[in-house]
């Protein structure tokens, strides 16, 4: 077997990410994909069953510790089973809305390093206000909100890049 | 010198409207600022002739000594999309390269001065323009950018802080004669305004092919600093949105976004 293809994550890993890590193991020539950053590490494995590819995720969970893959593998069928401590999330409710990142860059929660945050989570928020900075190629470009409502998710940390049309707040318009 | 009038310096929309403050924090900030309120035009120039809080990337203070830098910021409103705002900044670049170049050619005794990603101006390798834009949403809903350049012009090297001597560098240093700043400023604001056109008539898609033709770091061994490591590969050019790429040691590409690139 080939070395295991490694890469760096750059953000916290969403369950949209790892799916489009799956698709994306799922199309390409590769058979393993592991992908570690601090705390967490997704290993995707593609398994060669008598109908074809067939694949599988290992999952560990994020703890201080080394950590120990748990799934459990019969024949050519993958039982996942997850033990990832779930990520503090929103309550459930039809009013979240997420505010995304336009452009490619490095996102700053401050103005300056000294500055206070523009928000933190629990803040009530207006349209217009600015949420944070994405800062590319020496152009500060500031988010605004689009709705009212209340930060109820923080997607990123300080100084972290950021993705185009990665989700970078999560306001709750109903509150 | 005679006393400088800088009002006169503007083209029919770049600088159709300049002003000149003797002090201010920053000229990025009072400019956007009144922008946000849908105060000032597109086109609209502050200079200042000494910025208290003048700020660079990740709030680097910029230094001016006062009279002797040309410190100003300009209000645009390019229709640009999203993901390629930054393209504003290395077009500005351009601008000023080519406007000092008119401006100054005969004096500049053919000195290297060339463009840094993604939008400084170095002269003999050492920094002699610098450029942070910033971009927002006015109160009628209009993205609009300020786009900040500070120019050293007549710093002699005691000029500049201890730290930035071996940094720094100033049109007066690299040539021995002291510049009217007017003279440069006209030349600049025409030359952005010819820039701005090409970006309104033709879109964005000319400048990253454009800027890196005048740097010409194809091919050249880069490396690249942020807060946390530093790395190093070939310049494979710039993308559409004008992320530099990277050829690494181990034939992967990297892309950049931000950074201090030598």
């Amino acid at each position: 077997m080939s070395p295991l293809p490694k890469i760096k994550a750059r953000q916290p890993m969403k369950i949209t990410e790892i799916r489009r890590l799956i698709k994306l193991v799922e199309s390409s020539g590769i058979n393993e994909l592991e992908i570690e950053e601090e705390g967490s590490r997704v290993r995707i494995v593609k398994q060669i069953s008598g109908d074809g590819l067939v694949p599988t995720y290992i999952t560990t969970a994020p703890s201080q510790s080394e950590q120990v893959p748990s799934s459990v593998q019969s024949g050519s069928t993958a039982i996942e089973t997850p033990v990832v401590a779930p990520e503090p999330s929103p309550p459930i409710t039809d009013n979240l809305v997420k505010i995304t990142s336009p452009m490619v860059g490095t996102f700053y929660r401050a103005p300056s390093p000294e500055a206070p945050s523009y928000v933190q989570i629990g803040d009530k928020v207006k349209p217009g206000q600015v949420l944070c900075i994405i800062e590319a190629m020496k152009l500060m470009n500031e988010i605004e909100a689009e709705v009212s409502g209340e930060i109820v998710e923080i997607t990123t940390e300080n100084a972290q890049p950021i993705e185009f049309g990665q989700v970078i707040f999560v306001i709750d318009s109903g509150m | 010198m005679p006393k400088e009038d800088f009002t006169s310096c503007g083209i029919s929309l770049i600088g159709r409207s300049i002003r000149v403050l003797p002090e201010v924090s920053s000229t990025n900030e009072l400019l956007k600022a009144e922008a946000e309120e849908c105060l000032a035009s597109e086109g609209t120039v502050i200079i200042a002739e000494h910025q208290t809080a003048g700020r660079g990337r990740l709030d680097r203070v910029w230094e001016s000594p006062p009279g002797k830098s040309l410190l100003f910021s300009l209000l645009l409103y390019p229709e640009i999309p999203g993901d390629k705002m930054q393209l504003i900044g290395l077009m500005a670049s351009l601008a000023v390269l080519n406007g000092l170049e008119v401006a100054q050619l005969k004096h500049l005794n053919h000195q290297i001065i060339h463009l840094k990603w993604p939008n400084d101006i170095l002269g003999t390798k050492r920094k002699l323009c610098g450029i942070l834009s910033e971009a927002g949403v006015d109160k009628n809903g209009r993205r609009f950018t300020v786009v900040g350049i500070g120019i050293n012009v007549n710093q002699t090297l005691n000029d500049f802080p201890e730290p930035l001597r071996n940094t720094a560098t100033s049109l007066y240093i690299m040539t021995g004669k002291k510049h009217p700043r007017t003279t440069l400023l006209k030349s600049i604001l025409a030359s952005m305004e010819d820039h701005y056109n090409r970006l309104l008539n033709e879109g964005v898609e000319w400048i990253p092919q454009t800027w890196l033709e005048r740097a010409g770091i194809r091919g050249k061994k880069v490396e690249v600093k942020d807060s946390n490591n530093t790395i190093s590969g070939t310049c494979l050019g710039l993308n559409p949105d004008g992320a530099l790429q990277l050829m690494m040691p181990d034939d992967s590409i990297q892309t950049i976004y931000s950074g201090d690139v030598s």
